[in-house]
């Protein structure tokens, strides 16, 4: 593997080898490969539909592949008993159900179930974790609060913080950043980063994957269609074949990695994964009054094909 | 987003106010209620006598020097009032810890233990029974109760015969076998996919509720008024036929699943957090939602083949816990508060017309069914 900054340790927390799965005669992921080194971030990037949350439903083992093995620290995941695997990795989901009548703490308290056998009592340890927990998402002060009148923010920092009393080795979490505000969004990325423990996470914005990811694989119908560091993941070229928009991508000031910034005005005609849309945006720019932008996009997207090439 | 903090304070703060009391003090109310209850009935007997005869039952002496309670009395406080009310506080109990699994497993509010086919089951069962016993002494037997019904009928619960015995124990029996069947037919319908199982089951318990329901009005309509009376009787609950014999089954019932259920709390109550949660956390989501509505059937067919068709306690009791304490799995509150709120419920249906006594069913109905439109209000 190569990028990985924080570790020297090159073993492999999670070993995906040609996954295939498929429901109702339609194929939802097809012969998905990648590695996860230790303590890395992966960020599962690609538009609706191409099989991000199928893909993390086969790794936590909601779904059974029909082909393919997923290994953990070596181990084949389908040898594991429900609650040894729920001891290695924790999954943060989208959307909790309604009538979740749960105060913070209670909620957070949830992630020793995989660790506790039907005659053990809640200690003072385990107290001390969710507690531990509590502040380390910054939510000590809403421990007695009840969950659903929590922001979305604090709800989504709760869930991760259930998961870091889990204990796990893995964290999966699926889609952490949708319907929050800038702020929050950048927070819970940050967070996940600060744990310290190999994270996977689907991931709508490529520029948050970007700057916060140090590996991401790109999916697309079910395809994997590049995985590695930001920098060789997320070409203007790729973008555009994958998402079917136009953009320049810029190294951000900052941390260095792609910056993507995206062109307007697509006429409603235009099919999204159509090559041609690039041909047409060339035409119709000026029409649309982007032309000072364009014309620079245009030509450094040329100059990277021939990069690639 | 800004109001929030504010209203969720007063909640959190409600949380905290001595829970850990709650328990212990619900334990001695339920102690006073036993002996409080007792004294309310058709007969006139005193508080202070009820304690005579427990005394004087436990020590063989009235400690405080009170005047000997009449034999007669003593009979009627041993015999009749002290089953009843301790089968009355079994049942509550055990409706209220069924209906709040069932609503934490299904996620559904309005879930009851009832509402899984397994009281028309049951009526199926009794029903049966009581038609192929017709003229017989089960039949009559039960309808010479319910008309004289005040606790005070001491020769049904005198008889020794062989077929006595037989006729007193195959109504239950009948209403258990009937519960059994239905809760098998909804388990076998139910199936094990996570995804579909709640409303599966929801359904098939409806559909399964209609048909014994239909069975048991084709029974009715070619049996006697006797035995549709004392059918009646049965199906809308009482506890007038509690007895120290009988008491033992519900009680070792409701006592034993109540030990399992709270062995799997860790798992009960991470199922709130939703079905792809809990796989997540190591749970067999679907395997455990099948156990705990096997467990809760098994406390409501012991129960109602022991008191009747009771409703509404295992909505109503849970609701009203959880309100006062969110945030918990509060199981062993919700047991007592449904205890005593039946006990009270019991007493409430042999003092509330002087001549007879109400069946406790109608009662929990009515204010059951008043609770169910004031949760669906308040739901929004």
């Amino acid at each position: 593997m190569s990028g990985n900054r924080k570790y020297t340790d090159n073993s492999c927390a999670l070993e995906v080898n040609d996954l295939s799965w498929h429901a109702d005669d339609r194929a939802i992921l097809s012969d998905i490969s990648f590695s996860l080194a230790k303590g890395e971030m992966l960020g599962i990037i690609g538009p609706n539909g191409a099989g991000k949350s199928s893909l993390l439903r086969c790794l936590y083992r909601y779904i059974k592949p029909d082909n393919g093995t997923v290994s953990l620290f070596g181990q084949n995941t389908s040898h594991f008993s429900a609650k040894e695997f729920a001891r290695q990795v924790a999954v943060v989901l989208q959307d909790t159900p309604h009538h979740f009548e749960l105060t913070t703490e209670q909620l957070v308290a949830i992630g020793l179930t995989p660790h506790k056998g039907p005659f053990d009592l809640t200690t003072s340890s385990d107290r001390r974790l969710v507690a531990d927990a509590l502040e380390k998402v910054g939510l000590t002060h809403k421990a007695g609060q009840v969950y659903e009148h929590l922001s979305g923010g604090e709800k989504q920092r709760a869930l991760i913080a259930r998961a870091i009393v889990q204990q796990p080795k893995l964290l999966i979490l699926d889609e952490p950043t949708n319907h929050l505000d800038i702020r929050y969004q950048i927070q819970i990325m940050e967070l996940l980063r600060e744990i310290g423990i190999s994270v996977i996470t689907s991931i709508h914005d490529l520029n948050l994957a970007s700057a916060m990811c140090d590996q991401l694989l790109l999916l697309d119908d079910g395809h994997s269609v590049a995985h590695g560091t930001p920098k060789s993941v997320l070409t203007e070229t790729r973008i555009s074949e994958v998402f079917g928009v136009c953009c320049t991508a810029q190294p951000h000031p900052q941390h260095g990695n792609p910056q993507i910034s995206y062109f307007y005005g697509y006429s409603y005609g235009a099919s999204a994964h159509d090559k041609s849309a690039h041909d047409k945006r060339a035409n119709d720019e000026s029409a649309h009054g982007l032309k000072a932008f364009g014309e620079s996009s245009w030509g450094s997207m040329k100059r990277h094909k021939h990069d690639e090439d | 987003m800004k109001t929030s903090p504010n209203k969720s304070g007063t909640c959190g703060g409600r949380i905290d106010i001595g829970h850990k009391w709650v328990v212990p003090g619900l334990s001695l109310l339920s102690l006073v209620t036993l002996l409080a209850a007792a004294s309310f009935g058709a007969a006139n007997i005193s508080f202070y006598d009820v304690i005579n005869v427990v005394l004087h039952n436990t020590f063989d002496t009235a400690i405080f020097g009170m005047t000997e309670v009449s034999g007669i009395a003593e009979r009627i406080v041993m015999e009749l009032r002290f089953p009843r009310i301790l089968l009355a506080f079994i049942a509550g109990a055990g409706l209220s810890v069924a209906g709040s699994v069932l609503q934490t497993v299904t996620r559904n509010p309005l879930a009851d233990p009832y509402l899984f086919g397994i009281s028309s089951g049951a009526s199926f069962g009794a029903v049966m029974v009581i038609t192929l016993f017709t003229g017989s002494s089960v039949g009559s037997g039960l309808s010479l109760d319910s008309s004289g019904g005040s606790g005070l009928s001491l020769d049904s619960s005198g008889g020794s015969g062989l077929f006595e015995l037989l006729s007193w124990i195959s109504l239950p029996l009948g209403a258990f076998l009937g519960a059994g069947v239905s809760v098998l037919m909804v388990l076998s319908l139910c199936g094990r996919n996570m995804s579909s199982q709640i409303e599966r089951m929801l359904l098939s318990g409806v559909a399964i509720s209609f048909m014994f329901g239909a069975l048991t009005s084709l029974l009715l309509y070619f049996s006697s008024p006797q035995a549709a009376a004392s059918v009646l009787f049965w199906s809308l609950g009482s506890f007038a036929k509690a007895s120290w014999e009988g008491l033992l089954f519900p009680a070792v019932v409701v006592c034993v699943a109540t030990g399992i259920i709270l062995l799997f709390k860790r798992q009960i109550m991470a199922m709130r957090a939703g079905d792809e949660t809990a796989h997540t956390l190591g749970i067999n989501v679907s395997r455990l939602r099948l156990q705990m509505l096997l467990l809760c059937s098994l406390i409501t067919a012991i129960l109602v083949a022991n008191c009747g068709g009771i409703g509404f306690v295992g909505l109503m009791i849970p609701h009203t816990v959880r309100m006062l304490f969110p945030g918990r799995f509060p199981l062993i509150t919700t047991a007592l508060v449904g205890g005593l709120f039946m006990v009270w419920i019991d007493v409430l249906a042999r003092t509330l017309l002087s001549s007879q006594e109400l069946p406790v069913g109608i009662i929990t109905a009515v204010i059951g069914s008043i609770f169910f439109l004031f949760i669906l209000g308040s739901r929004r």
